[in-house]
């Protein structure tokens, strides 16, 4: 009752954080400098074609009107036309054959960023100030201090150029063969996961070694506790707690990233489609793309507030 | 006098400690180092402890004196950084200084326990009530049979009714008192022989203090167990302990039979503990407090360490060592009014 409650919360608060996160969105769109229809038309175009282009998409309405005319069709699925790609794609078919591409790539590089942090992290904490301890430490500094994208053409450079393990540029969708999905989206996962793993690994440690001097630890071994029952029952299993809500944190990064990543690696994702619209002012698909980010945030968000509620039953108290 | 007054009077004069086959826990010049900070902190200074079987000794003494470290230093749980030498440290024929990791996780819980002050801090906080009891009566209980009627059964002698609420319930969930009494089910579900109680009604309002106290009386009356009972309350020391330590700035500085101590204290600082407790007891607006503080730990020290609070300070207080003296029988004091010379 009191978790359903909780995540009941949860969900209307992140309702109306997207709300507001739309309007924001939109409100940003506008003000961009650059006109759409010279954008799309050229700067030779008659007035008379800019005109008509402009009452076409409904560009001359009050901000207000054009902001729920574009919400109420965005609840529908509908999130508009492209203005620059020929044939007129609808957005949410740009969305549709690209959000799966960046899905596998995001979700795979937060699964190789947790699983190595899970393993340093453990390791450093459990073997403080020691050999092990400095190694993962120092080398999480290392790895966070390098920029997704250099890191994504030293793994070029290394894994395709010089061993052949893995192509250089393109991505194959995971609809058409997981198989060749993981072993092209393999490097820009661990390009993005690497920095990623650095800033959990350095997390998950730090939280461990609180934990390990709670008073609930010393009374464990006073019960006659073993050693490794302590780590995982005692104090992982409560360092978890803060654990999540830090990589929940990190999400945002994690679509920067990918936004990056996408672009060096050739993987046709919201990232590639979101930069290419913005160089040609295509806003109705900058827009579109924006506004599927805040919602994967938020998602995650939800999902973390969701882990942490049943990781930590003082949570829904 | 009686036979076991007369075996008290044995426990606290230093013997060769083989020879005293009667005593549970036998402890002799304990030492604890704590590094802190670069500085070197001695924080437990010549402790001797000896208890006997089904025995209550009260430590009291005030915050910082080291009863923690000192009960903690006797499951060997000291703090990773922290240092400790003894000349003897025995729980029945075990050494504790010697015993290997091992061994010591095997004696905790099982045959030397500890309860500690806050009782919300020492349950697994993302765990129920019943997954302690189950692990701690898979590994521990002397009772046969599965976890959860033994736990009732446990859970009913520390008079606690509603059993599998309580087993159901996380620690947050529970009050203090209560988390206390389930504290103390655990620990008494191995039948050990020492039980340290390291300041446990401290952090618990009054009615359930006395109610935990009563609870600790029930339990010595039906169970074998020795006890340490750490306290910086003197009435609550007086109404469980057979023999009272006074511990000061790491050192015992008195020790000897509940009454006797109560009644003729014979260290200054004593003395002024337990007029404090007595004014207390009576209410009084001003509390006649022990002027100064506690001295600091790091280093050497010459002469006595109360010293500087003493009223009855001498000159030879400052610059001579100060042994244990016998003032009375049975009693001990760490004060030069007692010396022989
Ligand atoms: N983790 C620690 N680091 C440094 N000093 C400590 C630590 N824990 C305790 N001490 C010091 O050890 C002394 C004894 O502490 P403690 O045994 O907890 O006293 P008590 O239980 O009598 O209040 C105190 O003076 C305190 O300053
Ligand atoms: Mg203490």
């Amino acid at each position: 009752m009191n978790l359903l409650l909780y995540f009941g919360a949860k969900v209307l608060g992140a309702l109306a954080m997207l709300v507001v996160g739309a309007g924001v969105v939109f409100l940003l769109m506008h003000a961009v400098p650059g006109d759409a229809a010279m954008a799309a038309l050229g700067d030779a175009a008659s007035p008379d074609a800019v005109a008509s282009f402009r009452a076409e998409h409904h560009l001359n309405d009050p901000l207000a009107q054009q902001f729920w005319d574009w919400a109420r069709a965005a609840l529908t699925g509908d999130l508009g036309k492209s203005i620059s790609l020929a044939g007129g794609f609808s957005t949410s078919a740009l969305i549709a054959g690209s959000l799966p591409n960046t899905l596998f790539v995001g979700g795979f590089a937060l699964v190789i960023a947790i699983a190595i942090s899970l393993v340093a992290g453990s390791i450093a904490a459990s073997r403080h100030g020691r050999m092990e301890d400095v190694l993962a430490t120092s080398g999480a500094i290392v790895t966070i201090s390098m920029p997704d994208f250099w890191l994504g053409y030293m793994l070029v450079l290394v894994f395709s150029l010089g061993l052949g393990w893995f192509p250089a540029y393109g991505f194959v969708r995971p609809s058409e063969s997981l198989a060749g999905a993981f072993h092209s989206g393999f490097l820009p996962a661990l390009a993005i996961a690497v920095p990623m793993a650095g800033i959990f690994s350095r997390m998950l440690r730090t939280t461990l070694l609180e934990t390990f001097r709670r008073a609930y630890v010393v009374s464990a071994h006073a019960m006659g506790f073993g050693r490794s029952f302590i780590f995982w029952h005692y104090v992982f299993r409560n360092a978890l707690i803060p654990y999540v809500t830090a990589i929940g944190l990190q999400a945002r990064y994690l679509l920067g990233g990918v936004v990056v990543i996408e672009r060096v690696f050739g993987v046709p994702g919201v990232g590639s489609v979101m930069v290419d619209a913005a160089f040609a002012r295509d806003y109705g698909v900058v827009q579109g793309c924006a506004v599927v980010f805040l919602v994967i945030v938020i998602a995650t968000n939800l999902l973390v507030d969701a882990l942490c509620g049943l990781l930590d039953p003082r949570r829904a108290a | 006098m009686s036979a076991q007054a007369g075996m008290r009077e044995t426990n606290v004069m230093i013997e060769p400690p083989a020879l005293n086959a009667t005593n549970v826990l036998q402890v002799h010049g304990l030492n604890l180092y704590l590094d802190a900070k670069g500085r070197r902190l001695h924080v437990v200074r010549s402790v001797d402890i000896d208890l006997a079987a089904s025995e209550v000794l009260g430590l009291i003494g005030e915050s910082g004196s080291g009863k923690t470290m000192t009960g903690l230093s006797l499951l060997r749980l000291e703090p990773e950084r922290a240092q400790i030498t003894a000349e003897t440290m025995r729980l029945d024929d075990t050494d504790l200084l010697a015993a290997s990791q091992g061994a010591l996780r095997g004696l905790r819980g099982s045959r030397i326990a500890m309860i500690f002050q806050d009782p919300v801090g020492a349950f697994n906080p993302a765990k129920r009530i019943g997954w302690h009891a189950r692990e701690v009566l898979r590994r521990r209980a002397t009772r046969a049979g599965p976890w959860r009627p033994v736990a009732r059964e446990l859970l009913a002698e520390v008079d606690i009714a509603d059993a599998d609420r309580v087993l159901g319930s996380y620690p947050h969930q529970l009050s203090g008192g209560m988390l206390q009494r389930v504290l103390i089910a655990l620990v008494l579900a191995a039948e050990p022989q020492v039980i340290i109680a390291d300041e446990p009604t401290t952090n618990l309002d009054n009615i359930v203090e006395q109610q935990i106290l009563r609870l600790f009386r029930k339990v010595k009356r039906t169970h074998g167990a020795a006890f340490i009972f750490i306290t910086h309350d003197m009435s609550v020391a007086a109404a469980l302990s057979d023999r009272i330590a006074v511990m000061y700035a790491g050192e015992i500085v008195e020790v000897g039979p509940t009454e006797a101590v109560f009644e003729t204290p014979k260290h200054p600082y004593t003395v002024g503990l337990i007029r404090t407790s007595r004014a207390l007891q009576d209410g009084a607006a001003r509390l006649p407090e022990i002027a100064g503080e506690l001295p600091g730990l790091s280093g050497q020290r010459t002469g006595c360490a109360f010293a500087p609070r003493c009223p009855e300070r001498m000159p030879q207080c400052t610059t001579r060592t100060v042994g244990m003296a016998r003032p009375a029988p049975g009693v001990q004091a760490r004060c030069l009014l007692y010396a022989d010379a």
